[in-house]
């Protein structure tokens, strides 16, 4: 019997040569960008666009009307240029009221809607979802997430008996920073979950080891936080010119080049890159279309970085 | 891990100032007469200027973190706490002890002055540092301007002053030195200085106080001695 390194590397290999085949065509026209990168849930089938967008400090603008108004032009950039996937917290101050803000100013846009449950009682979970409901202005969410394991138990029992009902669709787990990996990586082997979502980006690849490829093997989506670690690539790599073999890829700026870095992984779902400016949501989501790196592509990129 | 930006940070403060107006100019004036009470003290003066300050940081602590930055940053209901002890201790203080504020020419007292001025002239500070008249923070409403005069009216007391009155002001320096790097407002990143300085300068001066006492005494006795033997 293969040891479950074996299969990850076997399917790891395989997805990617799928994914560089079907991907291996020249960028069109700017007026029509070509097929959008979707992937799906593991446990439904359901696909989802691979880039979607986190609401951390950048949707957390409180009641400034001005600062509300160009959350709603980044939004916008969002649904048009293909994302739905939207993530936020109770964690994250007012970023759900003005997400709810900028989704009934939008109108007739359907998100996938991601949040987060933040309470260390149990019996306080179910009023947050219905505080985050209200907000968002949703029926239901799409996925709830038990928010850095937060008295995870007692939170999961809620959520699995909501699932059951019909009041969410999928149920998850989270962490940031590499925090907690052992006990995140035994929930994971040992609870029905439908999706995780993790640190992963080009610099922090840790998830690589364990997370990703027990991910695929139980099936689960994968949500990939802090893509740009927190903006820390941009000050690390930006004075660098973009290489010219990024272009190989469709990468039009380092924002593309690290994200098609993330969402080339063929366990990662979806990665949730944040902004509050519309011109780097158009970057961001320019990584949605074009061609995507394959394994050798994907070592070269960690050489280039490693090497400025 | 802070979750959200100086913009957001100074865009709260202008609708916090907005909602509160006309109390910021009010504020400024009565902190102002708080600072001339200390250089032409009055009967009743002494319990004024605690008052004002215990007032000072319940309000803040209420008004600003627990009910209007706590929506921003899920810190605030801990800050809005400590706010809230430290404005109880100082009027414990206050009404247990006998008080005074008194500017006496001394070095402590300049430097206390100076710390006093200083946090009501913080709107001209954040004005220079390109904050909109509506986002300039206000002595006795907002936690850095009522750090800072706290620190000012506790060197500017005679005699011993109650260290615990300054251990929550300090460790708000210390906070807002971090926020301050993180966010970069470069006007605030001088509060760690202020804090540690002035919690050194008190404890200095408490040092001081108690030095002069015991020698006093070692006089008294001397002289007592002396009138005996004689």
């Amino acid at each position: 019997m293969p040891s479950r390194k074996e299969v990850s590397r076997r399917a790891f290999l395989g997805s990617l040569a799928m994914l560089a085949a079907s991907r291996c065509r020249p960028l069109r026209a700017q007026g029509d960008p070509g097929p959008r990168l979707a992937r799906r849930i593991p446990v439904s089938g359901e696909e989802v666009p691979a880039i979607g967008m986190g609401s951390w400090i950048t949707f957390n603008v409180g009641d400034d009307p001005t600062l509300r108004a160009v959350r709603v032009q980044v939004l916008r950039a969002f649904f048009e240029r293909g994302g739905t996937v939207i993530d936020s917290s109770p964690m994250y101050g007012t970023s759900e009221e003005v997400i709810g803000h900028c989704l009934a100013r939008i109108g007739n846009r359907r998100p996938f809607a991601a949040t987060k449950i933040w309470t260390p009682f149990q019996m306080f979970g179910p009023r947050q979802m219905e505080d985050s409901r209200a907000y968002w202005g949703v029926e239901r969410f799409d996925l709830m997430q038990i928010h850095n394991l937060l008295n995870w138990q007692g939170h999961l029992e809620t959520l699995l008996e909501n699932k059951s009902q019909g009041r969410i669709r999928y149920v998850g787990i989270t962490t940031s920073h590499g925090r907690r990996l052992a006990e995140f990586e035994r929930i994971m082997a040992e609870q029905p979950l439908d999706a995780v979502q993790f640190t992963y980006n080009i610099v922090d690849r840790e998830a690589e080891q364990r997370l990703l490829p027990l991910a695929a093997e139980r099936g689960l989506a994968v949500i990939a936080n802090r893509p740009f670690r927190g903006g820390q690539l941009f000050s690390m790599y930006q004075q660098h010119p973009l290489p010219g073999w990024a272009a190989e890829i469709d990468c039009d700026g380092w924002a593309q080049f690290f994200l098609k870095f993330v969402v080339s992984h063929p366990a990662i779902t979806c990665a949730i890159p944040a902004t509050s400016r519309v011109d780097h949501m158009q970057q961001n989501m320019g990584a949605l279309y074009g061609r995507l790196p394959d394994a050798g592509m994907r070592a070269r990129m960690i050489r280039h970085v490693e090497s400025l | 891990m802070l979750p959200y930006t100086a913009e957001v940070l100074f865009a709260s403060i202008a609708q916090y100032n907005r909602a509160l107006w006309p109390l910021p100019p009010v504020a400024l004036i009565l902190c102002l007469v708080a600072i001339l009470l200390t250089l032409r003290p009055v009967r009743g003066g002494n319990r004024a200027i605690g008052a004002l300050l215990a007032a000072a940081w319940l309000w803040t602590g209420i008004g600003w973190h627990l009910l209007y930055f706590a929506h921003l940053n899920f810190a605030a209901p801990l800050y809005g706490a400590f706010f809230v002890l430290q404005g109880l201790l100082l009027a414990w203080t206050m009404a247990r002890g006998k008080r005074r504020f008194r500017f006496d020419g001394g070095r402590f007292a300049w430097v206390g002055l100076l710390l006093a001025i200083t946090a009501v002239a913080w709107p001209l500070i954040d004005r220079a540092f390109g904050m909109s008249w509506l986002s300039e923070r206000v002595v006795g409403l907002e936690p850095v301007p009522t750090t800072i005069l706290t620190f000012g009216l506790l060197l500017l007391m005679r005699g011993r002053t109650p260290l615990h009155l300054a251990i929550v002001p300090l460790l708000w320096t210390l906070v807002a030195g971090v926020t301050a790097w993180i966010l970069w407002i470069p006007q605030d990143l001088v509060l760690p200085v202020i804090g540690l300085g002035g919690f050194g300068l008190l404890a200095w001066k408490n040092q001081r106080r108690a030095h002069r006492a015991a020698r006093q005494d070692d006089m008294s006795k001397d002289r007592r001695a002396h009138r005996e033997s004689c």
